[in-house]
């Protein structure tokens, strides 16, 4: 199991800080703490405890706050083809 | 607030894990946001009690896209467009797109042995024609 804690800007669409831990959920959930404390006064930033099974699972359900810039309209087209394309096939 | 968020293929495999879910925790109560979306979003949401409160979110692949480009979306223009504010154009093309999701994923649930839901077909090539005009909505500038 791994946990991550991130901090991440809305406003610039960023990932200003994270913290992966594994199988140490303690630790994970007192840098959770931690950072909602220090990022207090700075309402756009998200402070957020995620685990998986993976890292590279939480890349798929939290894109958002890994990878911002992947996520586009244009992905949801290639998505829509895809999903057309294999019904037909 | 403590939560889970699971991805699966299609509405099928969604409604299955749904009913494990409620098998195993018979108190929780399922919000079903496939039929009343909010503001587009749609969704399969469990609340479970164990003893405090735990949403699981269970998610198609499209619905889960779809969400993704709303939360990017709002970063940029502001939180009130994923509660229907916002510029109306990119509201506006945010709604079509998830109705065009809604139809994809019927079309889907079609072909692995699902009900042919017509209107839903039709409702995809009809959608199919103003993609281009969606996507120039939603691309951010």
């Amino acid at each position: 199991m791994i946990d991550v804690v991130v901090a991440y800007d809305r406003a610039s669409a960023r990932l200003l800080e994270q913290h992966v831990y594994t199988s140490d959920a303690p630790s994970a959930f007192a840098k959770r703490l931690e950072l909602e404390l220090a990022y207090r006064e700075r309402p756009d930033v998200e402070v957020v405890l995620l685990s998986a099974a993976t890292y590279e699972d939480l890349k798929v359900s939290h894109a958002r706050y890994f990878d911002p810039q992947s996520i586009s309209a244009s992905q949801l087209e290639a998505l829509s083809h895809e999903v057309l394309k294999r019904r037909a096939s | 607030m403590a939560g889970a968020r699971i991805i699966v293929f299609d509405a099928g495999d969604q409604d299955q894990l749904v009913r494990d879910i409620a098998a195993g925790f018979p108190t929780s109560i399922i919000d079903d946001k496939r039929k009343s979306p909010m503001h587009g979003y749609r969704a399969v949401h469990v609340i479970v009690s164990h003893p405090l409160p735990y949403e699981i979110q269970v998610r198609t692949t499209l619905e889960h896209a779809w969400a993704q480009l709303s939360e990017r979306l709002a970063d940029h223009y502001g939180f009130e467009l994923k509660y229907g504010g916002g510029p109306t154009s990119v509201r506006d093309a945010l709604l079509a797109f998830s109705d065009f999701f809604a139809a994809l994923g019927a079309l889907v649930a079609d072909g692995r042995g699902g009900v042919l839901n017509e209107q839903a077909a039709q409702n995809a090539q009809v959608m199919l024609t103003r993609l281009p005009e969606i996507l120039e909505a939603l691309e951010i500038k």
